[in-house]
């Protein structure tokens, strides 16, 4: 095939997904995993280097956007309760996905660290949704729950950013070179968007691309991962963005309508159903481990910081849910060659089922009386 | 006989059909209406932005369809009240009603072929199977 018939059959399934997710009500990140998965399967849907550029950025901007969405005044409000809830929420589903791939599967060192911080993720996007539909997100709880995912999610990119980095100079030039520019951003966004936003070239937007690819850039250098500064000069504008949102609707119409599905398509097109079938059994219990590791290290610090149990276990559920940076964190192993296809299948498939299985358990059984009550 | 009446309102020429029908009810009967949309959440969002975009642009949808709600029931001096609600649309208008004590409950049949029905199912089958109170289901208005 030639490039643009290529890219009909990839565009194509993105809308079919985006048809789909619009039908059923089901997350559009979740149907274009799954057209990718098809694709892959059974449509001769194949990897190119184009495309591999397209998902790069789309991931790249995927884990801007997270990092912006952030509301600053949630992250300081209880600021002691969500970080540590936020940091225990990635730390004991790390080690134990970590312990159970390293010493029960024999996966090596890597790809078991791999499988630690793909498990370790929390969606914040699952809970934002849960949390909008009980209206909780305007309670003190649901705050708290927010944040925390968004502190659990800055382990996820840290760890992946650090865990299999070149410890030499370039690492050195891009902490450095990223902590300034970091730093900066703030200042010098609000300074462009005053300045140069709203004019047709959309100049604001190429200067957090510029931002972007020069740091995303420098952490490739340093054999970290992009998506690291990406999430961190996301944190750094979410209060610019919030004041600004045009920026923001351009650059999530971006991102949506030409990036993030090859993304997805390309986090579906490397599970193999045949390993799913084969790592049936692996991925029941890898998802057991995760949501066990959740609830050995979130639900004790609710209680301890007052939570009923009833909510108590309802946050400790939604905090087991994952998506987009589990993904991220699975196919940075599989493009390093940490893990081979079945491992990324195993992965991909417990990332994906931790979106909705813990979701459907705390909807089921573990609403908020607060909740409840309200309706 | 029906003092609170619930319209479940998405928009539709079918909902439209079924507020009508409530007017009617309203005004024989001195009922009071309520008006519950819901916007349907995503289920396993990937992203805080799906979030964001799906209740902007139905909130927008529903500022527009719940103004000329208002201004019809208003012509017609039937009290009122509107709501918006978020989740699965079935279970919420059900939920609501159930809490705020609705005596019945009127609500547009969309008009789904066989696969839409298995694949989707139905809003009004599910309210008509989990209501806490009277239905009916409005397939066609004939005056």
């Amino acid at each position: 095939m030639n490039m643009w018939l290529d890219a009909s059959l990839w565009v194509g399934l993105a809308l079919v997904a985006a048809l789909f997710s619009v039908r059923l009500g089901i997350s559009v990140a979740l149907t274009e995993i799954m057209a990718g998965a098809i694709g892959g399967n059974y449509l001769g849907l194949h990897m190119l280097p184009w495309v591999e550029y397209v998902a790069g950025f789309g991931a790249i901007l995927l884990t801007f956007l997270a990092g912006a969405e952030v509301n600053p005044s949630d992250l300081r409000y209880k600021f002691k309760e969500t970080v540590l809830i936020g940091f225990i929420s990635f730390l004991f589903p790390f080690l134990g996905a970590f312990a159970f791939a390293y010493y029960v599967t024999g996966w090596t060192l890597n790809a078991a660290l791999i499988a630690g911080i793909a498990l370790s993720t929390t969606s914040v996007a699952v809970v934002y949704a849960v949390m909008v539909e009980t209206g909780l997100n305007e309670t003190e709880l649901g705050k708290i729950i927010l944040a925390a995912c968004f502190i659990t999610d800055l382990g996820t990119v840290v760890a992946l950013g650090i865990f299999f980095a070149n410890y030499d100079w370039w690492l050195a030039v891009f902490l450095l070179v990223s902590l300034i520019v970091i730093a900066l951003t703030p200042f010098t966004t609000r300074w462009f968007i005053q300045k140069f936003g709203n004019q047709v070239s959309q100049m604001e937007v190429k200067f957090v691309f510029l931002l972007l690819f020069g740091l995303g850039g420098l952490a490739l250098k340093a054999n970290s991962e992009a998506v690291l500064p990406a999430y961190l000069l996301g944190l750094a504008v979410a209060k610019i963005f919030m004041q600004n949102k045009q920026v923001m609707v351009k650059m999530r119409a971006m991102a949506f309508a030409m990036l993030t599905p090859f993304y997805f398509l390309k986090a579906g097109l490397f599970i193999s159903f045949s390993a799913v079938i084969a790592g049936f059994g692996l991925i029941l219990v890898l998802l057991a481990v995760k949501m066990a590791a959740k609830f050995l290290g979130v639900w004790p610090l609710t209680k301890a910081f007052g939570f009923t149990s009833r909510d108590g276990m309802y946050t400790t559920l939604l905090m087991s849910t994952g998506l987009t940076f589990g993904t991220i964190s699975a196919l940075f192993g599989l493009s390093h060659k940490i893990i081979d296809q079945n491992q990324y299948t195993i992965l991909a498939t417990v990332v994906v089922s931790s979106a909705i299985v813990p979701t459907l358990i705390a909807q089921a059984f573990f609403r908020p009386k607060t909740e409840m009550a309200s309706q | 006989m029906f003092k609170k009446i619930l319209v479940a309102y998405d928009g539709s020429a079918h909902a439209q059909n079924a507020l009508e029908v409530a007017i009617d009810l309203a005004q024989k009967y001195s009922s009071f209406i309520g008006v519950v949309s819901v916007i349907n959440l995503p289920d396993f969002a990937g992203t805080v932005s799906e979030v964001d975009d799906i209740m902007m642009k139905a909130n927008e949808f529903y500022r527009e369809h719940h103004a000329q709600v208002a201004n019809l029931l208003q012509q017609n001096q039937v009290p009122f009240q509107l709501h918006i609600e978020y989740g699965h649309s079935g279970n919420k208008i059900v939920k609501f009603a159930g809490e705020n004590k609705f005596n019945l409950i009127l609500t547009g049949a969309r008009g789904h072929n066989k696969i839409q029905q298995i694949i989707l199912g139905s809003t009004s089958s599910y309210i008509v199977q989990h209501a806490p109170c009277a239905v009916m289901v409005i397939k066609q208005l004939q005056l």
